[in-house]
């Protein structure tokens, strides 16, 4: 295939216009933009909050106020002004306790999205905390769960119902200082999830989370705290989407799991915010701090993302290995097509005996994109016979973008092993041909080599989410007779 | 001293060594380290939090008062020591840098067929070389290299003309006097190959000093088309010394750079090699073996620029960790837009004998082009249980065994030594490094 | 069913095919044959439609039509079929999916209902079975890490259910062992039809042992210099090429 045809193929395979973008009309209930103690104030106020949960806001705030935006990532973009971003937009008409309640225009927007909630409640046995702009506006399946022990909730409710078990693991897994926007998110949070599945408990179904940046100039810093006591486990979906706009949108968020004795947390993300258009206009600024502490023995933490949306993505879920015998995992495919920047990986620290680690990254870059593995392996001396086995792919589509890979490997045990693999390359043309010869067309052929470079992370996807990001992808679904 | 202290004592002395040291330089030369020293005073020394200097840390170089000398006398039997080594030196061009100035009487070197092995303080007073000096590696973004370019005194100036081949390999012996006192010395070599020439360098540091000292070098390679250059760094510091070097290339069309760096000696070792794949067909083959113990430090920093298409560089790099001692492995790999058709591999393995000691390895790639063939890789383990007990069971001891399987691991990076005249001697130092630090109680 | 007139061919600056002509009826087994370099495996690609060949001359009609105006695609759905010689590996890809879309796109191109995956299941292991293949095949990844015999094996399966009107075999006996010529050699004989032609491209005359052609054709610096029945092939085992007037320069090392 000439070098023209299968650029065109790629182009056309790259270049779908962005599906979700659409804004809806609600009411939205905001703060003026800027930020300052008063504002803080305000959304605790907004959100009858425990006093120490205000103190703990002011505390980051005040920190944050003296910290440095970050700079060593390898992603470009214009200094945000942080005054001129609303820090709270709530949809009106006070918090429904059912899906009835819900204002059918959101309920529309999720359909629109292909997330169904009472389709999905019935059908699929999904558990879905939708969170549009800032606050939670509907936890399905409540109720089925908390027969079982298991507190499922909006981040909000579980402050007012649960203020001790929020009091006693936020912060702790991703402290107040740890950088600029985990303190930038733990000063003005609005709302995210929350989940505790107690001692013993499976959870039955998967757990799911919607999040969407709906108003303009708004940034979404949703938190999320989720702890599996011993011998619990949990699988996690969050869904994120965000409508078009011209100018640039701000999400920072935290996400903090907790494992116990024997307990497992599998994390699974799709995340499809607003990348901008073809010629790098808008977008969402996606600065996301997501860390696990696998605190008890036995237990494990494992987290899939799919990345294809965000014009910037900074993000590395991590997982701190500290009970003996814990495991973490961490399976991503990243896409940076047309302007994208994405800079993600993992950081693995290995503090207990016979602790595992596995990273799988698969980075795809198109167009202008730029995509960054940064991924670290800290093996700390107390971790004897700790492992982990490491492999970054790359994929370029085109001459104009780049894929870096920057992993750190720090090994300070001599019982352990660190394995690091990377390799970098394109789809063949000889590939692109053998299946032409085969009757299908080359943009078939590109999605599926693509599809087949990200199989080993969308297998670890639970099937729905998988079929879902294999559609972002611009595929349609393989293996459906394997 | 903190680096603060350090850096100013620097910049306060430069005048008064200049007066004495320096009153043959040309004026350009004067220039030039005065415009490294006042760079200097801006950027001051690297910290951790540096990304170059991630891994190494300065503090102890700060506190020790490293004095600036004059020629100094080596009471070291240089040859005999040499012979020891493994060396045939009959057989090089021999140099001897005693506190960074040339010592005439223990070299034994000299032109031929055009080729010219010279020192470079004398060549640059003679010789239009101005632009191979500046170009290269700037000082910029480098402190270390900045402080070199302002205190620099002297070093090899090896020409090769086109299409000649250097017969003997250039051995340049570095070292630093016993008087007692903490020491520097700033070396500068500079070494340009014409089209189609050939010639072997051996850049060798050794030492056994019971006072500390500080060594601090820059390398400079131009290779014209189809030039090939085979350059083997032997660190073998004493172990109160601290070591900093750096090899910069620019390379032309089709030619051949091999860089080796055996890193070997030092309390704190730091040794990069960079190269820029300037035009198309370029090739760069680096490696190195780092065997550090004891409480040593040793890092080696690598950068290959893929400047053009269709060039290639293979990277590996082993290391050995025993007792404190760490090892660090920094390796970038660029892969520039026009370069299509780029072949990289970059590979760094890693041994860790011991509880207390510790690997870094940071193996980077960053690619711009699409058409390109590029990976790395990086594994850190310990000895095979299995294969010690296998020796045990016919009757080898577990130290034996242990001995056996390093050097195994070790030994693949003598293998690829091209050239006999430092294979040998390369070969038995790691042997010997195996008998006296393997097997010893820790 | 398949016309070629006078085809020129090059790559770069190098002309490859300086006047091809042959003539394949459905039903006819061709065997082109010639020492290494005589451009046997450039026609392959050339009638498939593989890129970085320019054409310099003459004409191809497959049914009639001008088969060089199509894309490959396009010529694979209208029933042209290449074996390749080192079939590609495609990682991550499932075997059967891959088959599935390929048959599909074909059927879709004639207007043909697509299978689903039941549907389409049943027919792969129905084929599958004179090819003495493992199911297990199926669940791999396209052509990754398979023997040399499996990834021959996997073309005749792949030939058996997209069922080409033409089908061209490019070298399908090289790094064969004996048992899996056999087996690639009865998976072929057992897709013979009356309305189906086969032209094989090979260097030896072992293959043609175990798939008898009607017709064998030297292929010697760009042309065709000799045509014969079956005997042919013989002669060439025992003679080498260089006898042949245009192929005596190019003496190839039997």
């Amino acid at each position: 295939m000439n070098p023209k045809t299968q650029e065109q193929a790629i182009e056309k395979a790259t270049q779908q216009e962005y599906k979700y973008g659409f804004t809806t009309e609600i009411e939205a209930d905001s703060a003026p933009p800027g930020l300052n103690e008063d504002i803080i104030r305000f959304i605790s106020k907004k959100k009858n909050e425990p006093s120490f949960l205000l103190e703990w806001r002011l505390k980051c705030y005040r920190y944050w106020t003296k910290m440095a935006e970050p700079t060593w990532a390898s992603v470009h973009y214009p200094k945000i002004d942080y005054q001129d971003i609303i820090y709270y937009s709530a949809p009106k008409k006070g918090g429904p306790k059912s899906l009835d309640e819900v204002d059918p225009e959101i309920l529309k927007t999720f359909e629109k999205l292909g997330v169904p909630m009472q389709e999905r409640e019935i059908l699929a046995g999904v558990a879905v905390d939708a969170v549009m702009d800032s606050v939670s506006v509907g936890t399905t399946f409540k109720k089925k769960l908390a027969e079982m022990g298991i507190l499922f909730c909006s981040f909000s409710d579980a402050v007012q119902e649960h203020p001790e078990l929020v009091e006693k693991y936020m912060g702790s897994v991703v402290p107040y200082n740890d950088n600029f926007f985990a303190a930038l998110n733990s000063a003005v949070f609005t709302d995210g999830s929350f989940c505790y599945v107690p001692k013993g408990v499976r959870c039955p179904m998967e757990l799911s989370t919607y999040f969407r940046i709906n108003a303009a100039k708004t940034g979404q810093f949703e938190r999320t705290l989720l702890i599996a006591d011993e011998g619990a486990t949990v699988s996690y979906l969050e869904g994120c989407t965000a409508p078009m706009r011209d100018e640039n949108q701000l999400h920072a968020a935290v996400v903090e799991l907790v494992a116990l004795d024997n307990a497992e947390i599998k994390y699974s993300t799709v995340q499809n915010w607003y990348p901008g258009d073809k010629d790098g206009k808008g977008g969402v600024y996606n600065f996301v701090t997501k860390r696990g502490a696998c605190r008890g023995v036995n237990s494990k933490i494992s987290w899939t993302q799919v990345e294809t949306g965000s014009a910037i993505t900074w993000k590395y879920p991590s997982c701190i290995l500290q009970g003996d015998n814990s495991v973490g995992e961490f399976y991503s495919v990243a896409v940076a097509n047309n302007f994208q920047q994405a800079d993600t990986g993992t950081k693995m620290i290995h503090v207990g005996k016979n602790t595992k680690s596995t990273i799988i990254s698969k980075g795809i870059s198109a167009g202008h994109g730029q995509n960054t593995y940064r991924g670290m392996v800290r093996i700390q001396p107390a971790a004897e016979n700790a492992q982990n086995y490491t492999q970054c792919d790359s994929l370029l589509m085109g001459d104009k973008c780049g894929a870096h890979t920057v992993p750190y490997i720090e090994v300070k045990n001599n019982s352990s092993k660190v394995g690091h693999e990377a390799s970098t390359s394109k789809i063949s043309d000889d590939q692109i041909f053998y299946c032409r010869q085969r009757g299908l067309s080359s943009e078939d052929a590109v999605n599926l080599i693509v599809n087949g470079f990200c199989k080993e992370v969308f297998r670890k996807l639970p099937m729905e989410f998988a079929v879902e990001a294999q559609k972002l992808l611009n595929v349609s679904l393989e293996g459906s007779v394997g | 001293m903190n680096s603060t202290e350090v850096k100013n004592n620097y910049l306060s002395v430069f005048s008064d060594w200049e007066k004495t040291a320096l009153t043959k330089d040309p004026f350009w030369i004067r220039e030039t380290r005065e415009k490294a020293l006042s760079y200097f005073e801006k950027s001051g020394f690297p910290s951790s939090k540096d990304e170059a200097w991630k891994y190494t840390d300065l503090d102890a170089f700060y506190k020790i008062p490293f004095a600036l000398t004059g020629e100094g006398q080596t009471k070291a039997a240089v040859s005999a020591e040499l012979k020891f080594l493994g060396f045939d030196t009959s057989k090089a061009n021999l140099m001897v840098f005693v506190n960074g100035h040339l010592s005439k009487s223990l070299s034994s070197f000299e032109d031929s067929h055009g080729i010219k092995v010279r020192s470079l303080i004398e060549s640059l007073s003679n010789g239009p070389l101005k632009r191979y000096f500046i170009e290269i590696l700037p000082f910029e973004n480098r402190p270390f290299v900045s402080l070199n370019y302002a205190y620099f005194t002297d070093g090899l100036f090896l020409h090769v003309p086109e299409g000649k081949q250097l017969e003997k390999p250039v051995h340049l012996v570095y070292l630093s006097d016993n008087s007692g006192k903490p020491t520097q010395s700033h070396l500068r070599n500079l070494i340009l190959m014409e089209e189609g020439s050939r010639a072997t360098v051996v850049e060798h540091y050794w030492g056994n000093n019971l006072n500390p000292y500080f060594t601090n070098v820059v390398t400079k390679v131009s290779l014209d088309k189809d030039a090939s250059l085979d350059h083997t760094k032997i660190q073998q510091e004493s172990e109160l010394a601290t070591h900093i070097g750096v090899l910069a290339a620019r390379q032309k069309e089709n030619s051949r750079l091999a860089a080796r760096v055996f890193s070997f000696g030092g309390g704190l070792g730091r040794s990069e090699v960079e190269t820029v794949l300037a035009e198309k067909r370029a090739e760069v083959a680096l490696d190195g073996l780092t065997l550090s113990t004891g409480k040593q430090h040793l890092d080696i920093r690598t950068f290959v620029d893929h400047l053009s298409p269709a060039c290639k560089s293979a990277q590996a790099f082993k290391a050995v960790a025993d007792k404190s001692g760490t090892a660090v492995f920094d390796g970038q790999v660029l892969v520039r837009e026009n370069a299509q058709k780029t072949d990289a591999s970059q590979s760094n393995k890693n041994l860790e004998l011991s509880k207390d000691a510790k690997i870094y390895s940071k193996p980077q790639l960053t690619i711009y082009a699409d058409d390109v063939k590029c990976s790395h890789g990086s594994a850190t383990g310990q000895l095979d249980e299995e294969a010690i007990f296998y020796f045990q069971s016919r009757g080898i001891s577990r130290e034996e065994a242990r001995r056996t399987l390093v050097y195994a691991f070790a030994e693949e990076m003598v293998g690829k030594i091209q050239n006999d005249y430092v294979k040998g001697p390369v070969g038995l130092m790691v042997q010997r490094w195996m008998e006296e630090e393997i097997g010893k109680k820790s | 069913m398949l016309e070629i007139k006078n085809l020129q061919a090059r790559v770069e600056d190098k002309e490859i095919l300086r006047g091809v002509d042959l003539t394949v009826k459905a039903g006819e087994v061709h065997a082109i044959m010639g020492p290494n370099g005589s451009g046997k495996s450039t026609l392959a690609h050339v009638l498939a439609g593989r890129e970085g060949y320019e054409i310099t001359g003459g004409q191809v009609l497959f049914e009639g039509k001008d088969l060089l105006a199509l894309k490959p695609e396009d010529r694979a759905r209208a029933g042209i079929f290449l074996a390749f010689q080192y079939p590609v590996e495609i990682a991550g890809v499932n075997n059967t999916y891959f088959l599935k879309a390929a048959l599909n796109a074909v059927r879709k191109s004639k207007g043909e209902e697509e299978l689903d995956a039941m549907d389409f299941l049943e027919l792969v292991k129905a084929k599958l079975k004179p090819l003495k293949m493992d199911e297990s095949m199926l669940q791999r990844s396209v052509n990754e890490g398979f023997s040399g015999g499996e990834k021959k094996k996997n073309e005749v399966l792949q030939m058996a259910v997209l069922e080409p009107k033409l089908a061209i075999l490019d070298e399908t006996d090289s790094g064969l062992d004996i048992d899996a010529l056999k087996v690639v050699a009865d998976g072929v004989n057992a897709l013979k039809r009356k309305d189906r032609g086969f032209l094989l491209v090979t260097h030896y005359q072992r293959l043609l042992d175990y798939i008898v052609p009607d017709y064998v054709h030297v292929l010697a610096q760009g042309r065709i210099v000799k045509s014969g029945g079956k005997e042919l092939a013989k002669e060439l085992e025992q003679k080498g090429y260089g006898w042949i007037p245009g192929a005596e320069k190019k003496e190839a090392a039997v």
